[in-house]
């Protein structure tokens, strides 16, 4: 379904932002490309998609070159995240590839109606399945532009399905957005990869995020795939330990026999590393807050530069 | 063909419903639009009166020139707008969402950009210098004028569709086109609004040979009007409006086609 032999992306000023890359991907896979900002995974999308062309290499993505695709039928959906975050900034990133600002949702979906060539019955049945799945029903007659971040995300999840690609390709989906709405699509998601019909690319380059929504997971750094394989074995073996800080009014209790890996206290400041899978976050943060006088509390996850440097 | 009406319809409706939201906007716009051209008309009756004549163009004559400029926008913006801002679409990351659609590539950008409130600005205007200037120039109209009448509108819509055309190719190598939009375009236009026989060897070269501009308005109006300037130029010229539009248009889309590989879409 998606073949990638050797493709290699650089750029007119000299950067690779994808340096030799070989994949195959099946249909109805549910595949996460996880990496930090500027690791190549939009670099790759956009191969895949047909709006780059590789500098070298061989991709076909059923079995046609995606790039110069002669307009035909609806092949690949691309959601894309709406904000780029590089840790100190916020700035829009690409525009969404699905949805007009200026257009009212409802007025959205009816061009892609029209682009898509969906029938009429089909439309109308896939909208009143979507729209309740998605709570979307008032924000039709919004503007694109005056939705929140998370009804966005959700509208343009909505404008996808509409079509039913065979190829969904969602480049950071869940930036920015609510909770709420992360775990809607999430949702939505999971039943797509169940279903195993459509096949599915997500990027992130916060692993937790797609965690029981990916069997696979694809690693990438410096352009580079240096992980390929199963999500779970991923996490078991190479998702490094949670660090809970927390900061006491007086003395930090006594940790008696609590699981850890180690830990530090500075100040009245406790530091404890521990693996998630022994002891839950929860229990440990329950049993410190009810034994001693805590002023603040921060739990660092394992992100992907631990799990880079770890490989 | 049905289907491809039935995509202009959608995206017609999508895009005036989106502006009659606003409906005390749209209707604003729409004037507005009318009144800065209607404008530079004005100031231009004003300065004629003066001189009475440019090179024995009198102002119904100079009107029926310029209606042509007007009449063939109106219709220009409806179709190839996309392509009049079409570095801001590659700016903005637009294109992205074009490329990944089922449908042609300019049939989407040549469908999707109307700006149907200034068309209609443009439009009134022109049709209005039309009727005005038209009776009073003394045409004797009989079919084969009408006929003529409409090819050369089409072939000047599809010639300013071709500059433009030609403009958008060079987005895909450089990302500014503003200048060179400013230069070749607007610039060409302001010369177009005189007689083309009143300008020196250079600029009439550029507007018949360059941005072929004297085949929109100035070669038209001389097929109608027979002023004596057009014994400067060979008499085919006036014949061979369509012939322009559709080779340039022709050569623009190969253009097209060729720079589309050098697309590198935004973002990042």
């Amino acid at each position: 379904m998606i073949v990638i032999k050797n493709a290699t992306k650089t750029f007119p000023g000299g950067v690779t932002a994808v340096d030799d890359v070989s994949l195959h991907i099946a249909k109805g896979e549910t595949v996460g490309f996880i990496g930090m900002n500027g690791a190549g995974k939009t670099t790759l999308l956009k191969l895949i998609c047909g709006l780059y062309l590789p500098t070298d290499g061989y991709i076909r993505v059923f079995r046609e070159n995606p790039f110069g695709r002669k307009a035909g039928e609806n092949l690949i959906g691309l959601v894309t995240g709406q904000v780029i975050t590089d840790g100190y900034n916020y700035h829009f990133g690409h525009g969404s590839v699905l949805l007009q600002d200026d257009l009212t949702l409802g007025l959205n979906l009816q061009l892609i109606k029209s682009i898509y060539r969906i029938p009429k019955e089909a439309y109308r049945r896939r909208l009143a399945a979507l729209l309740p799945k998605l709570g979307l029903q008032e924000q039709m007659h919004y503007r694109v532009h005056q939705l929140s971040l998370g009804q966005r995300m959700k509208a343009e999840v909505a404008a996808v399905l509409l079509f039913q690609p065979p190829l969904l390709i969602l480049d950071e989906p869940f930036i920015g957005i609510d909770v709420a709405a992360r775990e809607t699509i999430r949702g939505i998601l999971q039943e797509i990869a169940r279903e195993k019909e459509t096949t599915v690319i997500l990027t992130t380059h916060n692993v937790e995020e797609l965690e029981r929504i990916c069997d696979r997971a694809i690693l990438i750094d410096h352009g580079q795939i240096v992980y390929d394989g199963s999500f779970d074995r991923l996490k078991k073996s190479h998702i490094g330990l949670n660090r809970m800080q927390i900061m006491f009014e007086g003395m930090p209790p006594d940790l008696l026999d609590l699981p850890i890996e180690r830990y530090t206290v500075e100040n009245n400041t406790l530091t404890l590393d521990y693996d998630s899978s022994i002891v839950s976050s929860k229990d440990l943060a329950g049993y410190l807050l009810s034994h001693g006088r805590a002023v603040d509390i921060l739990i660092q996850k394992p992100t992907v530069e631990d799990i880079i440097k770890e490989l | 063909m049905r289907d491809i009406l039935s995509l202009f319809f959608a995206y017609a409706k999508s895009g005036l419903k989106s502006r009659f939201q606003y409906k005390l906007d749209a209707i604003v716009t729409t004037f507005a639009v009318f009144l800065r051209e209607a404008g530079g008309i004005i100031a231009m009756y004003l300065a004629l009166l003066k001189f009475d004549t440019i090179n024995d163009w009198n102002i119904d004559e100079l009107l029926f020139l310029f209606s042509l400029i007007f009449i063939t926008y109106g219709i220009f913006i409806v179709f190839f707008m996309a392509l009049r801002d079409f570095s801001d679409w590659i700016k903005h990351g637009d294109f992205d969402r074009v490329m990944l659609r089922p449908r042609g590539l300019l049939t989407q950008l040549v469908l999707c950009g109307a700006d149907w409130l200034a068309a209609l600005g443009h439009g009134t205007l022109g049709i209005v210098l039309f009727v005005i200037s038209a009776s009073r120039v003394g045409i004797q109209w009989n079919p084969a004028m009408a006929v003529y009448y409409i090819i050369a509108v089409i072939s000047g819509v599809l010639i300013q569709g071709a500059i433009f055309l030609f403009f958008s190719s060079i987005s895909f190598y450089v990302v500014e086109t503003g200048s060179l939009k400013e230069i070749f375009y607007w610039n060409m236009r302001k010369f177009a609004i005189y007689p083309l026989s009143i300008y020196n060897r250079v600029i009439q070269s550029v507007l018949i040979f360059v941005v072929p501009f004297a085949f929109v308005n100035y070669f038209p109006a001389q097929f109608f009007l027979r002023k004596a300037d057009m014994a400067a130029y060979p008499e085919w010229l006036m014949y061979i409006s369509p012939v322009v539009g559709v080779m340039l248009y022709l050569l623009a889309y190969s253009f097209w086609r060729f720079s589309l590989r050098f697309y590198k879409s935004t973002g990042n």
